[in-house]
């Protein structure tokens, strides 16, 4: 039914934002411009319209803690009939955050130190730096500067640097050093049908040193200084409405990396992962998770297989195949994993609220975890194996585990205690049998 | 005597323990990495000195791989091969050369690793061991062969040290990645050590080394001076009846002197007979080894 007062005429004479301290004018008036009535013979549901859209432009920038819209008849004294200024009364978010913290779990203690500044410009960037030192993560940095680079605020640009320095003594024999740049271009959100595309550039110094005496000769040809320069697709979509206990929608990412413009690693990387709940009965949740990926070198080292230890995937532990120790799936040079090129992993999960306590975030659960890590050259009697047979020794011969334990949902960390063991495993894998703890953002 | 065995802190309990004995139910193959058995020696060496594709030497450019490669080569060996794709940090106390070589003792077909100190025992297992003599023609030249291993490794490898570019800024410092090459600092390797930069009667803690450029060019002037007078027309240093460690020492230093900067450079081009000793033991050596990928 048509309103005669929607349909009054009305026209914007000015759109003021008041509270905007930080904020570039020129930004403003990017978000603001375009969703201005057009029409000389504007009615006054379009000026609603427009508030309404330049509104909530305002709040996706996510620069404000508070936006509140009124329309005023125009003060100007120019004005006509029926113009109106239109005026967001808005509150900044605080431009300067840090934070300190420590943790320790998982194996690791980890002090780190967070700082972020809002609105660098006044154009709705944001510069993040981080550090960290841990026990295992010895040193780590990273420095972000995001802007938006659209008007509609849904494409990002994303500068970078990063600085790692970690121990991989537990399953590698050897320390790794990371220091590389990535920039960015981001658009759309994670929690839309279209999810979120992200198109980056990388470059990275990677070096594996710092060896332990009992290191394996795979680890030791492959120590040294390696670069890196990739071109990468994140495909992200997460339409779950919760992430332990969603009672529908999936999550779904995809990876693409092409490495070989410029530095010394060539390859070609895809991955892909893919998780979903569903209600079977109330209190009662049936879980789905896999994963998989494959990595296709594109040279080879002087002894046949390709230098790319950094680049190669590992399997194990509890965040993706439980009861198996952190990376110790696929083929392992004496006390040393060297990673696969190819790995699938599966499992099911069937969680419940704890008896007569469904409000608490500690749920049980039991679990069927299933996959495998191969290396797709592989030498046999001094053949190598194609990719037909590694897909087939990864798709037969599974690792598998089984078990029950309590998630504890601290959001957005995910702890895991488990009880369980390996039913079926390489002589080759690392298993655990009995408790095994797990903290992480994603788990199988 | 029974002897005293350490005890974990929680042990499993026995039904458990023989319930987990059960699992995994199913078990595969080990998942190896491809390997190819060892057949002949193989060295890993720093890279050689850069030259024209397809004409790359199968010498180090390092001087401590040279030795070793000299060392190897004058002791008779053949077809042994050399590869330079190996980053120090994978070496054994992350120094090179180390030596693959195929290992009875261990049966693994990937051979075993041998650090550099332990070449000579590989040596006098393959070839036997030499007499006391240690191949010089008499006591006194073995014991003079000290003396000059020590001008060797000390004011020439100083002059050589010197010579090296710095580290670089960026690399080291903003990024704090480890060196690329395994450099003794100058004040290790003179003798008697340089002062330290603090002053002897300073209340600062010692820091830092007086070193004289001046002085080391001219002791590295007066080493080789005194080195082409030992050598003369001989064969070999110290007038030996066959190749010793000296040659092999000198020779990795003549090489590498004869490719750097041409402050160190000239000096030994100028001498005669320096260089064509060089160019003597060096096609000797070259023919010692031949690169990993074309020994396949």
């Amino acid at each position: 039914m048509d309103s005669p007062l929607l349909d009054q005429h009305a026209r914007i004479n000015a759109v003021r934002v008041d509270g905007a301290k930080n904020t570039r004018r020129s930004f403003l008036a990017s978000l603001v411009y375009p969703h201005l009535p057009q029409s000389p013979h504007s009615s006054f549901e379009s000026v609603l319209r427009a508030t309404r859209d330049i509104g909530h432009y305002l709040v996706q920038s996510d620069l404000f803690q508070s936006v509140h819209a009124r329309l005023e008849p125009s003060a100007d004294p120019a004005a006509k009939p029926g113009d109106v200024d239109v005026i967001f009364s808005t509150r900044e978010r605080p431009r300067f955050f840090l934070k300190t913290s420590t943790e320790v779990g998982n194996s690791e203690g980890t002090a780190s130190a967070t700082s972020r500044i809002r609105n660098v410009f006044g154009g709705g960037e944001t510069f993040e730096a981080n550090v960290s030192f841990g026990t295992k993560t010895r040193r780590s940095f990273n420095a972000t500067f995001t802007a938006p680079v659209t008007r509609t605020l849904d494409t990002h640009g994303e500068l970078s640097v990063f600085a790692l320095d970690r121990d991989n003594t537990s399953y590698m024999s050897a320390t790794e050093t990371l220091r590389g740049a990535r920039a960015v271009i981001r658009r759309g959100a994670v929690g839309t049908r279209a999810g979120q595309h992200e198109f980056g550039y990388e470059a990275a110094l990677r070096h594996i040193g710092g060896l332990k005496p009992t290191a394996s000769l795979s680890v030791r040809t492959a120590a040294g200084t390696s670069t890196k320069s990739s071109l990468f697709h994140r495909w992200t979509r997460d339409t779950r409405d919760h992430p332990i206990l969603g009672t529908r929608g999936v999550r779904a990412q995809l990876l693409h990396e092409l490495a070989g413009l410029g530095g010394g690693a060539a390859f070609y990387k895809a991955e892909g992962s893919l998780h979903a709940s569903r209600v079977l009965h109330p209190g009662l949740l049936l879980s789905l998770g896999a994963r998989a990926g494959i990595l296709h070198s594109l040279s080879n080292g002087i002894d046949g297989t390709a230098p790319t230890l950094s680049d190669r995937f590992q399997l194990g532990g509890p965040t993706n195949l439980r009861m198996f120790r952190a990376n110790s799936l696929g083929p392992r040079d004496g006390v040393d994993s060297l990673g696969g090129d190819l790995f699938w992993a599966a499992g099911v999960s069937l969680i419940t609220h704890l008896p007569r306590k469904p409000h608490w975030p500690v749920k049980a659960h039991a679990f069927l975890n299933a996959g495998q890590l191969e290396p797709l050259h592989r030498h046999e009697d001094g053949l190598g194996s194609s990719l037909r047979s590694s897909v087939s020794a990864a798709l037969t011969q599974p690792s598998v585990s089984t078990g029950v334990g309590l998630i504890y949902h601290f959001d957005p960390v995910r702890v895991e205690l488990n009880f369980g063991v390996p039913l079926a495993a390489r002589t080759s894998d690392g298993t655990r049998k009995g408790v095994q703890v797990g903290i992480g953002l994603e788990f199988l | 005597m029974p002897m005293a065995t350490a005890h974990p802190l929680l042990t499993v309990p026995p039904p458990l323990a023989k319930l987990f004995s059960y699992f995994p139910l199913k078990t595969y193959p080990p998942s190896k990495p491809a390997k190819r058995p060892i057949v002949d020696p193989l060295l890993w060496v720093h890279p050689p000195f850069p030259s024209v594709p397809g004409k790359e030497s199968v010498l180090s450019a390092d001087v401590e791989c040279l030795k070793w490669q000299a060392h190897i080569a004058l002791r008779g060996f053949r077809n042994v091969s050399v590869r330079w794709d190996v980053s120090q940090d994978g070496a054994l106390n992350g120094r090179l050369p180390n030596l693959k070589s195929p290992s009875e003792r261990t049966k693994d077909p990937d051979g075993e690793l041998i650090a550099a100190q332990d070449i000579p025992t590989w040596i006098d297992e393959k070839v036997g061991a030499l007499d006391d003599l240690e191949g010089y023609k008499d006591v006194h030249s073995r014991d003079e062969s000290h003396a000059w291993i020590a001008l060797l490794e000390g004011d020439v490898h100083a002059a050589l040290a010197m010579a090296q570019p710095l580290p670089s800024f960026f690399y080291h410092t903003v990024l704090q990645l480890p060196p690329t090459t395994a450099q003794r600092p100058v004040e290790s390797i003179l003798t008697p050590p340089p002062a330290p930069l603090s002053g002897f009667a300073s209340p600062l803690p010692p820091y830092g080394a007086r070193l004289s450029p001046n002085a080391i060019s001219a002791r590295y002037r007066d080493a080789i001076a005194a080195l082409s007078e030992c050598v003369g027309q001989h064969e070999w240093f110290l007038g030996s009846p066959g190749p010793t460690a000296l040659d092999a020492a000198a020779f990795a230093y003549l090489h590498v002197l004869l490719h750097a900067e041409d402050d160190l450079r000239i000096e030994v081009a100028r001498r005669v007979n320096l260089v064509h000793w060089e160019q003597r033991i060096h096609e000797r050596v070259c023919a010692a080894f031949v690169p990993y990928s074309a020994s396949q």
